[in-house]
């Protein structure tokens, strides 16, 4: 009967996730035996604990044999007994960089955890597996890392794997460093997650979140909330985070956080956005109209920008992007021509967009003067999958869930 | 469908010194070409792109590129590895910008720990202290200012380039950022790469000078602009984008252009 019940539970955590296969950069066919044979185990999940962490408004069950192992303000930190010689460890941070950038500095902490529990120093490191996908509407990323500590005779190989979840107002980020247990590890850590995605309280009426490829290689994934304020405006919260194998060894790291309102017709009132790369705030910016006149303020790396775009008139924020395919879509009309305020090209200056329905009433292309891209859209009128041809990169992105439709109620 | 834009420029860059090769910044080369064999001078090559039109505008007036043949997807072009070419220079390649930040407090002490000796030439001077001040070679980066990278003494070979053509302007020399692609044959093979690089004028040419691939044991390099970074302002950012949109996406028929197959 126990054991029923534990089945069952797996399932359900399975069927609330959605993702992709991982990409493994290594093909292990060439390694030693004994490798590929600890690659192959996993762990049995058979104990569940109780997570409750009261200042999250988290009471729980989780998969694994759970214990608080510390804890300062703002910082939680658990191991997990899933059946390895290792425990799992999973920390829970209400002050962090973000899912890509909090997660790669954890891991990289725990390399450093490896050398000096093996007295060892770490000779190499190489990308192992990028991963992105959903627990219910929560995003994750992970990145797993093969590492050798010493050098010669004394060298020793390790699998360090991490994932890393924010829901609502903090982050979750589980490691576990042990050769094998891949899918162990990912069932614990996504019952993790479900104790938090259970506490999230949400007003939004429309959340979405989509995975990001280059050349098919999962690179990250973006995240919309679109709730109606007290004045019957749209409050839209936005985010990237992103993980992008640069080279065998090394991961670029991006969190990118936005707010902005937006009139019900779809017009920008106001936004702010800033991005931290490899652990660095790169920029900040803030976008106001004042005197009618759009005014810019930020910092780019470090650098003072303040500016008045030449473009005074109607901005249009990401609800009215929504907005303009309904009525394309509702009407004779084929195209639709708008300005956008996008300071990751240039945050002195509104950038001209047009949308334009292609072939069928659901394929749509948004063009820009730096690319196209294409994209089919769902009953909402969101986009289910795109594709950006971009150089040598080919971007693809995919719906990975939505909740609730892109129209104010 | 905000962060469509947040594209990042992980298409460039090759650098010499990398413990390997960039996973998004490779070209694929076709040849039939022996590539063990030492190159010409000159070679020929198919370069594919979503806008030749504009990348035949972008060579235009550089010696070292000839377009051959043009059609709706390509160009066939010949390539010199006469890495000089005739030129004149505008007042803003000498001056500080936003992005080559020369004049920033920051970037003082690195202009300020070069030394130049009237013994070697000063181009290539520049070049090799570049090439030895950043100790962290990383494709993490995206693009850095001249002051970042001073500071940070890290990066791919577009921060190689940013602090190359920073140091020139700050010698008095006329220099501008280009981004491209580079053909590259080492003892192991040829590879095509998206690159940045910087060059400088001096005698009324514009020369090439690489500091990210500075001694780098390659047995030839063809250098191929599809751009230069004209926007030196807050707005930098658009025009790399643009420039990596128009890069080209595969180099094919590479082929030796000396007599030897003409």
């Amino acid at each position: 009967m126990f054991l029923k019940k534990i089945a069952l539970s797996l399932a359900s955590v399975l069927a609330l996730t959605a993702n992709a296969h991982a990409h493994d950069f290594i093909d292990t066919a060439g390694f030693p035996g004994w490798f590929n044979e600890a690659m192959q185990r996993e762990g049995s999940l058979n104990e569940r604990s109780e997570l409750s962490l009261p200042e999250l408004s988290v009471n729980s069950e989780v998969l694994g044999t759970l214990v608080l192992a510390d804890t300062s303000t703002g910082t939680w930190y658990y191991t997990i007994d899933i059946g390895s010689d290792v425990p799992m460890e999973c920390w829970v941070f209400t002050e962090y960089d973000g899912t890509a950038n909090s997660m790669h500095g954890i891991s990289q902490m725990g390399l450093e955890s490896a050398e000096t529990l093996n007295e060892k120093a770490l000779s190499g490191q190489f990308n192992f597996a990028l991963d992105v996908g959903v627990v219910g509407t929560t995003a994750y990323a992970a990145y797993d890392t093969l590492y050798h500590l010493g050098e010669g005779d004394q060298k020793v190989a390790g699998l360090m794997k991490a994932m890393a979840a924010e829901t609502n107002d903090s982050l979750q980020v589980c490691l576990h460093n042990e050769l094998g247990y891949r899918e162990t590890f990912k069932q614990a850590f996504v019952a993790f997650i479900q104790a938090f995605e259970n506490a999230k309280p949400t007003n939004a009426f429309y959340q979405t979140a989509y995975a990001w490829r280059i050349n098919g290689i999962p690179v990250g994934f973006s995240r919309e909330s679109y709730a109606k304020d007290e004045d019957g405006d749209v409050v839209i919260e936005s985010s990237l985070s992103m993980l992008v194998p640069v080279d065998a060894n090394s991961v670029a790291r991006t969190d990118s956080f936005s707010n902005s309102w937006s009139m019900p017709d779809g017009a920008l009132i106001n936004g702010q956005q800033y991005t931290i790369e490899n652990g660095v705030m790169a920029s900040t910016y803030r976008i106001d109209y004042k005197d009618e006149k759009w005014e810019v303020a930020g910092k780019i790396q470090n650098k003072d920008i303040a500016a008045t775009l030449e473009y005074n008139q109607w901005l249009q924020s990401e609800y009215g992007n929504y907005l303009s395919i309904e009525s394309l879509r509702n009407s004779d009309e084929t195209s639709d021509t708008f300005f956008m305020w996008s300071p990751d090209a240039d945050p002195t200056s509104a950038l001209e967009v047009s949308l334009e329905q292609t072939e069928s009433n659901d394929t749509f292309q948004l063009n820009m003067s730096l690319f196209t891209f294409l994209f089919e859209i769902d009953a909402n009128n969101a986009p289910i999958s795109g594709t950006i041809d971009y150089g040598v990169m080919k971007m693809t992105l995919d719906q990975m869930v939505s909740t609730g439709t892109p129209k104010l109620p | 469908m905000k962060w469509l834009i947040a594209l990042l420029v992980f298409g460039y860059c090759a650098q010499g010194s990398a413990q390997s090769s960039p996973t998004f910044a490779q070209v694929a080369l076709s040849t039939d070409i022996n590539v063990s064999e030492p190159l010409p001078s000159r070679v020929v090559l198919t370069a594919w792109s979503k806008t030749p039109e504009k990348h035949a505008q972008a060579v235009a007036g550089n010696s070292n590129v000839t377009v051959l043949k043009r059609d709706e997807h390509a160009l066939k072009l010949a390539l010199s590895s006469n890495n000089a070419y005739h030129g004149t220079f505008l007042p803003s390649q000498l001056a500080p910008s936003f992005v080559i930040d020369f004049d920033e407090e920051a970037t003082k002490p690195f202009i300020s720990g070069f030394e130049s000796s009237k013994d070697e030439d000063v181009k290539a001077q520049i070049v090799k202290y570049v090439s030895g001040y950043i100790t962290e070679p990383s494709y993490v980066h995206g693009f850095n200012f001249a002051s970042t990278v001073a500071q940070q003494r890290s990066g791919d070979c577009t921060e190689y380039a940013v602090l190359t053509t920073a140091l020139a302007r700050s010698e008095g020399i006329p220099s501008k950022l280009i981004l491209g692609i580079v053909v590259v044959q080492y003892p192991h093979g040829l590879y095509a790469y998206g690159h940045a690089w910087s060059e400088m004028w001096e005698d009324g040419q514009w020369h090439t000078a690489d500091a990210a691939l500075y001694n780098d044991g390659a047995l030839a390099k063809f250098y191929l602009p599809s751009s230069e970074l004209q926007n030196e302002t807050m707005a930098y950012s658009r025009l790399l984008m643009e420039s990596m949109a128009s890069m080209p996406s595969k180099i094919t028929d590479f082929q030796r252009g000396d007599s030897q197959s003409e």
